[in-house]
């Protein structure tokens, strides 16, 4: 058992600060292109976003940007991290990868590579 | 004798072990798994923060994709509702894989802790957050009063 428990050690990551994080809400959506992610992250800035990308995993990692003003009187939620990591499937063009931020929500465009997309054969009278 | 003590030893600082990374996989298993960011309980909508500085209130709100049109915020006696819609659609032509944001309309009522000046109030959504700043009435606000000697 002792040799399992080493077995195992570093697969783990301990976190350093006492930071709470979320992970946001997420839809995701398919067409003939491309995939579609879209993320609620309220209150993050261009500043405060970054996108990785490491192979195939695909990940989110947002702060909240909030300034503190005065003294809290009523407290619904914290100053906390949005993380949130995901599998892209094959037939990606990671390098085609676009992002843009509106309203707090996230819109990830990952286009498909031109070998996946489905295509249309004609046919020719002959 | 010396190498039994150390066989215990062993087996407790991997007793330890285990327990630290049991803890470890509970830990933030809470607010993790709960998409209002914690604090407001299940159907409250959205998260508000309430600040005081000295001569203003102000509100924060976590509102994604709600835009400034789908806001309607008033002012009744002391009490401030914040209602308003969020519509979440599929874009066009896409076939859906995952879907955990949702439309919502909301509608939330707070009491003011004091009197505010209603002709100065500013409302602004950014980044999918709304601040609301109130000033407060000139009679709410702190007062120093200055005191003289007499001979």
């Amino acid at each position: 058992m002792s040799e399992n428990l080493q077995q195992y050690e570093g697969n783990t990551p301990e976190a350093v600060q006492d930071r709470p994080w979320v992970n946001p809400l997420v839809d995701v959506y398919e067409n003939d292109n491309e995939m579609l992610l879209i993320a609620d992250l309220p209150g993050v800035t261009q500043m405060g976003l970054s996108i990785n990308l490491d192979k195939e995993q695909l990940s989110i990692v947002g702060t909240i940007d909030e300034e503190q003003v005065g003294t809290a009187v009523g407290r619904e939620y914290q100053k906390v991290d949005y993380r949130r990591t995901f599998l892209l499937p094959n037939g990606i063009d990671q390098s085609k990868i676009e992002a843009e931020l509106k309203l707090g929500v996230l819109h990830l465009h990952l286009p498909k590579r031109e070998e996946v997309k489905p295509r249309q054969i004609e046919v020719k009278a002959g | 004798m010396l190498t039994r003590w150390s066989d215990v030893d062993r087996t407790y600082l991997m007793i330890d072990d285990f327990q630290r990374r049991v803890s470890q996989m509970f830990e933030g298993f809470e607010t993790r798994r709960r998409p209002g960011l914690g604090l407001t309980p299940r159907g409250t909508w959205p998260p508000v923060n309430m600040y005081d500085t000295v001569d203003a209130l102000e509100f924060h709100a976590l509102v994604p994709a709600v835009s400034d049109k789908d806001l309607k915020i008033s002012v009744n006696q002391d009490v401030l509702t914040i209602s308003g819609e969020r519509q979440v659609t599929a874009p066009e032509g896409y076939s859906v894989h995952r879907q955990e944001r949702g439309s919502v309309k909301f509608s939330r009522s707070f009491t003011l802790p004091c009197k505010c000046n209603m002709e100065r109030v500013s409302a602004t959504v950014k980044h999918g957050v709304l601040t609301l700043r109130m000033a407060k009435a000139p009679e709410a606000q702190p007062r120093q009063i200055t005191v003289t000697t007499q001979e």
